[in-house]
Parts: structure tokens; C-alpha cells; sequence
């Protein structure tokens, strides 16, 4: 190898910054350049290959398309939140950013990556992922960052509405911040200082969308129908019809039927627990509904009568304590076995490694992002544990940004403004000369990372 | 005697009939105590799911429906990935013709590859482990024999890392966590008062602070969650496999938790078709 110059002239990097959060449900992808002052939002992609009834086969953003989500299947390139499968991933990336008629079209060679990762990563899967960026697509430089660290790159005391004097100004990132990123895979507790990850203290709930998802798939499966062809339907059911309950007790008690001959009064006004939710069967009704659980309707001939006097030909699914069990799961994961504690004694297990003087900026500073945080009461429910947990003098907030799903991505776009950026990156020359292990090694201890 | 966990009790009234009730079978404590002799009584009594809440049988059960609710489509399906519209070709021929032509072995490599997450983690787990063996093979004669050209592996890696430019530990700023240079708040007449002082815990110190950040990050299964004794401080919670109310009785057959009467009703007719009567 030829002596390295003292310090090579590094061209100047390119203006376009592609920010994007490669999730395992959604991609989370925009352009960003310094001189904007307000980012547009990103676009949100389907990270998945679908094939309908039809045998008709949907990539990426092509899924809008689709008309009948009746017995889909999904085919995801990312696999408990990391990229697995290339050959899927590149495909979606392709058809997203680099075709000619790509929505998003952009030229690798004269655009900067910032792409989000989750913590705790495989090393073979990072090195996959920097061979792919530079060798395949051919990045002119590239930063490969923690994903939950992003969220420093925020006015976080604006999400905590922290008063303020009027003359300050957020300097980012975010001095002490607590991160639970809850996506589709899984759900993390990062702790971060000044916009970088504190490693030792990153801990991980296997416990995401898709698991609560199929949770759901099986209890109704049990109850109802069987709906185990049917993702896409029950990932609406969860999203529009679960919450995170706050008296758990009392919910359960109110959806009880009651023993045998027995019929509780909640069980059959619905109790405020119970609703119904419309199924769409795809001709005319593309989308489910849920509504107000209708007692009349409770017994199947009146049902049936109903149906006939309408003319209208619905399947109601009644949905009673699958409402609240099963974002349950986050907070304890033992109610389907699982040997993993929940999230609020997550958030202590994480805060055990630290020095006790981080504590109080810590949980003072806890932002909820990714898709689960739109649950409702999810918010309420984690303050509530956690309160209970840490010593009285502590004050507890915890809080999630207007969209939880691409605060991650807004945070890089913030990030990709600011002159840090330059200081993460690594050009293509930088790894054609020095390798793949040093890249990962630059990454391993880089600035945002 | 093995009465079946019928325990004869002494009655005050005299009857003729001989007095019995059935008493409460308090777990596992029991079935020790009537030292089965047959080793095959022994194992299957150990097995049986009266005695003990979650035994072996159960416990597979509950590993295979986790991983069940792992999977992420509810059956196994290979979707190929579907051929590109004609009209892009002749568009997007740039790029797509370059790819084919000029893509390294690595990237043919990592394309092709067919492995899942879990067959990166086995290997990840392999490879670690060897490579510790090796280490502590290693270190041995290195240590002892010579010195002077300490395993240049090690070597390697010092060098590199100083290679790196180390503008992320050391960052532009002198502390890490600097101090808040706003106003301090008015002084209270009760500021000293003890009822009303608050304590807060001493921030570490730079250097500590310092030695945390550049700590590596944990290995992917270092960071999962634990099962703490914390987590342990309460029984599991059971649940009717029927309706989701508690799980109150149990089914004596096979061990399913149901809530009353009428999901064990249910659950029966479902149990008999599996186990038979």
C-alpha cells in the first residue's frame, strides 16, 4: 500500500443529503440540503414485497395500487429491525431512488446517505450494509447512525413543553435525553448525551408491531374468524382499535361475560371497553371501521335480521379485552410467557448501569417514538410505572413528538443540516483506501453514533 | 400406600363409613414425598401437569408459540421478486446495465446469500466464541515467549485505532454535560429549610462520564431485556386461553388455564378431541 498523504484532499461532499430510516415495516426517506431551513416531511414507503389473491405481486410504494388486501403476504427485506435480505432491499431501494422513473429519484454518486440503524447490530450485517452502500450503489459518502440517537436532533424540551424564557434557543442536539424507540420488531431504551448513544446502557424488548400483531391474529383467530391469511387486516384492527389500558384490572373485569348462565350487565352494554369493528370485505367497503359496540345487535338473529332489514351485508367483529391485552404485552411480556421484563423495569434495568447523578435529567427526559407510541394511554400508562419505580424526588415525563413515526427521520434531517455531519461521513474514497474494517470501526466510535 | 392423593382424615363423629375429603394438592412438595420407586413413575409423575404449573411439556409449548408469533407471515412464503416493467429498462439501462455487468464478488455474495437473522446470529455466536478460545490459546505463549513483537494483531488495532480520528470521544466541547450557565432561580427565605431542600444526587465526573460514552456497544443478545428477580417479585399472570379473563381453574386434563364453568365447557369439548377422554 502507497504511504498515505499527510492529509488528503477531501472533495468537498455533496449538497443532497438522502436521509433515510430504513424501518422493517416502513422506510422513512427525503433529501435534505443545508440551505433549506424547513424540511418537507418524508415520504413513508411500505419496506415489503406484497403479493395479493391475485397472485399480483406490489413492490414498495407500489402497494397503493392494491385494491384487495384480502389474504396478502408480505415479504420484508429487514428482519428484527436490521437489513437481511439485500436482494429484496435493493430491490425496493431501486425501484424508490435510483430507476429512471423512481418517485425519488436521486444519482448516488453526487448524494450523501445518512442511514438510521437500530443499536446492537450483527457486525457481518453492518460490514453487508457498507459493502452494499459504496460497492453496489455507489454512495459518494455515507454515515451509518444509531437510529433512537437521532431523536437528540429535536427541540426536545418543545415535545416536554417545557416553559421557557422567550429569548432561548434549543441548541441541538439534546443534551440528556431518554429514547424508547418501539417499532415494528421491537422496542429499545437508548439513554443519550449530546446526541450520542450511551452503549453500555441500550437495552432491548423483543417485543414489537409484529408480535403484537400476531398475538392478535391468534386471539382472534380463537374467538372469531380465522384471520391468520390476513395481516394487513388485523395490523388495521390493532391500529385502530388497541389501546394501552390504565387499570388493567378494572378493563378486564368490565369485558368479563361472567360465569356460566351468568351475563354481566358491563358485558352486555359493552362497558365502554367493547367495540365492533366492520370488516371490509373489499368490493364495498374498502376500509374497516371500528364504532361503538351496539348491544342490540349482540344476539345473532337479531344480527341477522338487521343485516336483512339493511340489506347491507357486514361482517362485525365484537372486540372486547383483545382491545387492551394486546399492547399489554409491552409491559409485561410474561402474559404469553415471554422471560423478558417490561418496559418500565426495561427503563430501570438501563438506568442501573449509569452513575446515579444521570438518573433525574434522564427520566426527567423520555420520549416515546416509533408506530407503538401512537397507542393510546401508552404514554400515561409508561409515566404511571415508572413513577412507581424510581425514588420519590425523581420527577418522571414522559412524552412522544407530534409523529413518533418519522421523529427518527426529522432528527436526521436536522442532523444533515448542521456541520456535524460532515465529521460522520465516510467518502467512497475514504473506503476504497483504508477498507471495510475501518469504516466500521470509524462508525463504531463516530460522533452521532 | 399410593391413595391417588386421597388422605383419610379422622373424624370426630363416628360413622361407619370410613371418613375421607379431598384436600388441597399444594405442588410439587407432594409428589416428593410419596418417593415413587419406579423410575418410570417418577418420570411421568414429574411430567404431570397437576403438579406442577409449568413443566417441560408446558414450557415447550409456550417456546414453540412464541415463536410462532415471531414469524412474520403467518405461513412460510417466497415471494420472487418480480421482473422490472419493459419501459423502465430502456430508461433506467444506465444504472440497471452497470449493476449486472459491474457488481464485486462481495455484493454478488451478500445478494445471493439466502440466510435469515438467525442463521447471522448462530454465526455470530460461533465466531465469538472461537474467536475467545483462540485469544485465551493465544495469549499464553505470547505473553511468556516473546514480548517484543506482541502479536501484531494487537499492534494492528492500536495503531488503527488512533488512525481513526478521535474527534467523537474527545469532542470540540471541554466537558461533555457543560453547566447550565442560566440564571439560578431568586433565593427563598426557606431554601435551607430541611422539610423542603431538595437532594440531588452529585453529576459524575467528566472523566467518568468520558469512560462511559466510549464504552463499545453490547452484543445483540447483551442487550436483550433480562428476567430479573424485579421482574419476578409477582407470579406470572395466567389468562382463560378461551375469553382472556384470569385464568382461575385449570383444566385437569391437559393443564389449560380457563376462567369458569363455561370456557371450561368449551375448552373440553376441544381437549377431548385432542386427547380423547
Amino acid at each position: 500500500m502507497a504511504p498515505r498523504k499527510s492529509k488528503p484532499s477531501r472533495p468537498p461532499p455533496p449538497s443532497r443529503t438522502l436521509v433515510l430510516d430504513n424501518g422493517a415495516h416502513t422506510l422513512k426517506a427525503g433529501f435534505v440540503s443545508p440551505d433549506e431551513t424547513s424540511s418537507s416531511p418524508p415520504r413513508i414507503i411500505p419496506n415489503c414485497i406484497a403479493r395479493d389473491r391475485d397472485r399480483h405481486t406490489y413492490v414498495g410504494s407500489e402497494i397503493s395500487q392494491c385494491k384487495d388486501f384480502g389474504e396478502i403476504a408480505f415479504r420484508r427485506p429487514v428482519e428484527k429491525g436490521f437489513i437481511v435480505n439485500w436482494e429484496a432491499q435493493k430491490e425496493i431501494w431501486e425501484r424508490e431512488f435510483f430507476d429512471a422513473k423512481a418517485p425519488q429519484q436521486c444519482d448516488p454518486s453526487e448524494t450523501t446517505l445518512l442511514l438510521a440503524e437500530p443499536p446492537n447490530s450483527l457486525p457481518v450485517l453492518q460490514t453487508n450494509c457498507d459493502q452494499m452502500v459504496f460497492e453496489e450503489f455507489g454512495f459518494a459518502s455515507y454515515a451509518r447512525c444509531n437510529g433512537p440517537a437521532l431523536n437528540a436532533w429535536h427541540d426536545v424540551q418543545a415535545i416536554f413543553r417545557t416553559p421557557r424564557a422567550p429569548d432561548m434557543v434549543a441548541q441541538l442536539p439534546a443534551e440528556v435525553l431518554m429514547v424508547i424507540d418501539s417499532g415494528y420488531s421491537h422496542t429499545t431504551v437508548t439513554p443519550v448525551l449530546r446526541g450520542r448513544p450511551v452503549h453500555p446502557a441500550v437495552r432491548r424488548l423483543d417485543v414489537g408491531g409484529k408480535l403484537m400483531s400476531n398475538y392478535l391474529t391468534r386471539l382472534l383467530s380463537l374467538r372469531h374468524y380465522d384471520m391468520r391469511n390476513d395481516p394487513y387486516i388485523v395490523n388495521e384492527i390493532k391500529e385502530q382499535a388497541c389501546y394501552v389500558s390504565l387499570d388493567f384490572k378494572g378493563d378486564l373485569e368490565r369485558s368479563w361475560k361472567g360465569t356460566r348462565g351468568e351475563r354481566r350487565e358491563d358485558f352486555l352494554t359493552g362497558g365502554g371497553v367493547a367495540r365492533d369493528y366492520v370488516l371490509p370485505d373489499f368490493h364495498t367497503r374498502m376500509k374497516g371501521m371500528v364504532r361503538n359496540y351496539d348491544p342490540s345487535q349482540n344476539s345473532r338473529a337479531k344480527k341477522l335480521a338487521a343485516a336483512r332489514a339493511v340489506g347491507a351485508n357486514e361482517d362485525v367483529l365484537t372486540l372486547r379485552n383483545e382491545r387492551f391485552t394486546v399492547p399489554e404485552l409491552l409491559f409485561h411480556p410474561s402474559d404469553i410467557g415471554m422471560r423478558q421484563s417490561g418496559l418500565a423495569n426495561l427503563v430501570m434495568e438501563s438506568l442501573s448501569v449509569l452513575p446515579i447523578g444521570l438518573w433525574p435529567g434522564l427520566l426527567a427526559n423520555i420520549v416515546v417514538v416509533g408506530g407503538n407510541g401512537l397507542f393510546d394511554g401508552f404514554i400515561q400508562r409508561l409515566q404511571k410505572e415508572i413513577v412507581q419505580l424510581v425514588p420519590d424526588e425523581c420527577i418522571v415525563r414522559v412524552a412522544r413528538p407530534a409523529d413518533p413515526i418519522t421523529s427518527t427521520w426529522l432528527g436526521g434531517a436536522n442532523l444533515a443540516k448542521s456541520e456535524e455531519l460532515a465529521g460522520l461521513c465516510i467518502t467512497k474514497q475514504e473506503y476504497e483506501e483504508h477498507g471495510g474494517a475501518w469504516v466500521a470501526r470509524k462508525f463504531a466510535n463516530g460522533v452521532g453514533d | 400406600m399410593n391413595n391417588f392423593g386421597v388422605i383419610e382424615v379422622a373424624s370426630t363423629r363416628t360413622t361407619n363409613a370410613p371418613g375421607w375429603a379431598y384436600v388441597p394438592d399444594n405442588g410439587p412438595q407432594h409428589s416428593s414425598l410419596q418417593q415413587p420407586t419406579n423410575r418410570k413413575r417418577a418420570r411421568n409423575q414429574a411430567a404431570n401437569p397437576s403438579h406442577v404449573d409449568v413443566n417441560a411439556r408446558q414450557e415447550a409449548r409456550i417456546r414453540k408459540e412464541l415463536d410462532v408469533l415471531d414469524r412474520d407471515g403467518p405461513r412460510d412464503v417466497h415471494i420472487p421478486i418480480p421482473p422490472k416493467p419493459k419501459s423502465k429498462d430502456g430508461g433506467g439501462s444506465s444504472r440497471a446495465g452497470q449493476n449486472t455487468s459491474k457488481s464485486t464478488p462481495n455484493v454478488r455474495k451478500i445478494l445471493q446469500s439466502q440466510k435469515t437473522f438467525a442463521n447471522h446470529l448462530d454465526d455470530y455466536l460461533a465466531l465469538s466464541e472461537t474467536n475467545a478460545g483462540a485469544a485465551a490459546a493465544q495469549k499464553k505463549p505470547e505473553t511468556s515467549l516473546r514480548p517484543a513483537s506482541k502479536s501484531t494483531g494487537a499492534k494492528q488495532e492500536d495503531t488503527s485505532m488512533a488512525d481513526v480520528p478521535a474527534e467523537g470521544v474527545a469532542a470540540t466541547e471541554d466537558t461533555l454535560l457543560p453547566v447550565s450557565d442560566r440564571p439560578r432561580p431568586a433565593a427563598h427565605p426557606l431554601d435551607n429549610d430541611p422539610l423542603l431542600v431538595s437532594r440531588v444526587p452529585p453529576m459524575p465526573s467528566d472523566e467518568e462520564l468520558r469512560a462511559l460514552m466510549s464504552a463499545p456497544p453490547l452484543t445483540y443478545l447483551e442487550a436483550r431485556a433480562g428476567w430479573k428477580e424485579e421482574d419476578q417479585k409477582y407470579p406470572v399472570r395466567v389468562f382463560c386461553e378461551v375469553c382472556g379473563y384470569w385464568g382461575r381453574v385449570k383444566c385437569i386434563k391437559c393443564g389449560t388455564r380457563v376462567c369458569a364453568l363455561e370456557c371450561l365447557d368449551t375448552h373440553k369439548e376441544e381437549c377431548v378431541t385432542r386427547y380423547g377422554l
